[in-house]
């Protein structure tokens, strides 16, 4: 069966995540420490929490250098909402990022923050059934804008701001919402990753 | 474009679903779980999931519960109800909740909604609030709507959101329980007080209601009893919101 790493940084909310994969025919290991870290066919790097404390934890725990060896690999990396946020250079608080795609990392600019709810995701191609475009749960207060917008795979707009809400960097795939609380439509949206990557 | 929440909520005693009016005459309506899985089946966009747990059995039991309704669901589960610690905290989200809702505890000491913002960042921590007009403001109740607090709503909106508060789940304790329509003034003040989104609570009693306070601008709703007496379902009300010209999501 099809390995998947799930990243934790110690928090323990993991809970929605390691649901969904229960509902998809593959069998996830979470690491939180090097000694927890196998032979997996993807990782998937979820976000919940600050910036600059999950950087820490990374440090310290020592999973940062790890990682970085499975994406220079260009192993199969999924960022979720701040885990995709870290893909990138700059965080707008916290300090930087992980630096593996050229970009930053703003605040939205909307009125009402964080953007919380179900968003449609527009020119998708993992995900979308065709018919019309598909609509993911968002909890987040920050956006990336990457360096070279090639790397743009959905734009959802909120408030009047359109930003990225997938992006491709060959290896590397983040979405900006939670497609483990997002229904049907989300696992699907894994399901294809999945299947693509591997 | 974002979509209005509908969000179901379960107030969970004794691991049963309870329903009451003014926060009194409480009525049994069924298994938590099978609710919640439910409503999400129906195009629920959340789930609230209230459980005040007095005794050392009842929190394995709702905890265990907590941990079935995550397995059953994948939309976002916001579960509260008596938290006043980090540890209670910690159960929770390891339990499968996505956030945990606070309400009585943080009024005297509004340090722990930074506390909870600081460890699991704000998108964690949703502060719910109960209010009721008197003579010419709001002001803000406790345990249930039994404990008048020192707090005017404005003044207590602004402070959780300053100590960071990440979403507000607040209701109108004149409406909660009597169907009569959401407090639609009350919503236009918050709303006027604070930048985080806000859930509405209290007072739906039709679909027409739900469609009205989505009109007047507010872009979550809470709904218990009109569900739960079976007076309409998730389904039937996003039909016709949809019919309606509201952009929801539907079909799911």
């Amino acid at each position: 069966m099809t390995k998947v790493a799930v990243i934790d940084y110690g928090n323990g909310n993991l809970g929605s995540l390691l649901s969904a994969l229960k509902r998809l025919p593959v069998w996830a290991q979470v690491w939180q420490n090097p000694i927890d870290v196998g032979p997996v066919d993807a990782i998937i790097f979820p976000g919940v929490g600050a910036l600059g404390s999950v950087i820490h934890h990374l440090e310290i725990s020592g999973l940062r250098a790890i990682l970085e060896r499975h994406v220079e690999r260009a192993h199969p990396v999924m960022g979720i909402c701040l885990g995709m946020q870290l893909f990138f250079e700059d965080g707008a608080e916290g300090g930087p990022g992980l630096g593996w795609i050229a970009g930053s990392i703003p605040a939205l600019k909307g009125r009402v923050l964080p953007h919380i709810g179900w968003n449609t995701v527009s020119h998708s191609q993992v995900g979308n059934n065709g018919t019309k475009d598909p609509a993911y749960y968002f909890v987040h207060s920050y956006r990336v804008l990457p360096t070279n917008p090639e790397v743009i795979v959905g734009v959802t707009e909120y408030d009047g701001e359109v930003f990225p809400s997938i992006v491709r960097a060959p290896a590397l795939y983040g979405v900006q919402f939670h497609p483990e609380l997002s229904g049907a439509t989300g696992h699907l949206l894994l399901s294809q990753w999945l299947r693509e990557v591997l | 474009m974002l979509m209005p929440r509908i969000i179901p909520c379960l107030d969970v005693r004794h691991g049963r679903v309870v329903k009451g009016i003014r926060f009194e005459e409480l009525v049994d309506s069924g298994d938590p779980v099978t609710l919640a899985q439910q409503y999400a089946e129906q195009g629920a966009d959340e789930i609230v999931w209230l459980d005040i747990v007095a005794t050392v059995e009842e929190e394995e039991l709702s905890l265990n519960l907590i941990a079935a309704a995550r397995d059953a669901l994948a939309i976002p589960l916001t579960v509260g109800g008596g938290v006043r610690s980090l540890e209670h905290v910690e159960q929770l989200l390891a339990h499968g909740a996505d956030k945990v809702s606070i309400n009585s505890y943080p009024l005297s000491h509004p340090e722990f909604i930074q506390r909870i913002a600081l460890r699991w960042g704000s998108q964690c921590v949703v502060v719910a609030i109960d209010a009721r007009r008197e003579q010419d403001h709001y002001q803000v109740y406790k345990n249930g709507g039994r404990v008048r607090t020192a707090w005017e709503l404005g003044d207590w909106l602004r402070e959780a959101q300053g100590q960071g508060a990440g979403e507000f789940l607040l209701t109108s304790m004149d409406r909660d329980g009597t169907q009569s329509g959401y407090d639609l003034p009350m919503l236009a003040y918050a709303r006027s007080q604070v930048s985080r989104p806000i859930i509405a609570s209290g007072g739906a009693g039709s679909a027409e209601n739900v469609l009205e306070v989505l009109k007047s601008g507010q872009s979550a709703v809470l709904l218990a009893s009109l569900l739960h007496q079976g007076k309409t379902t998730v389904s039937a009300l996003k039909s016709y919101l949809a019919d309606e010209g509201v952009s929801v999501r539907w079909p799911v």
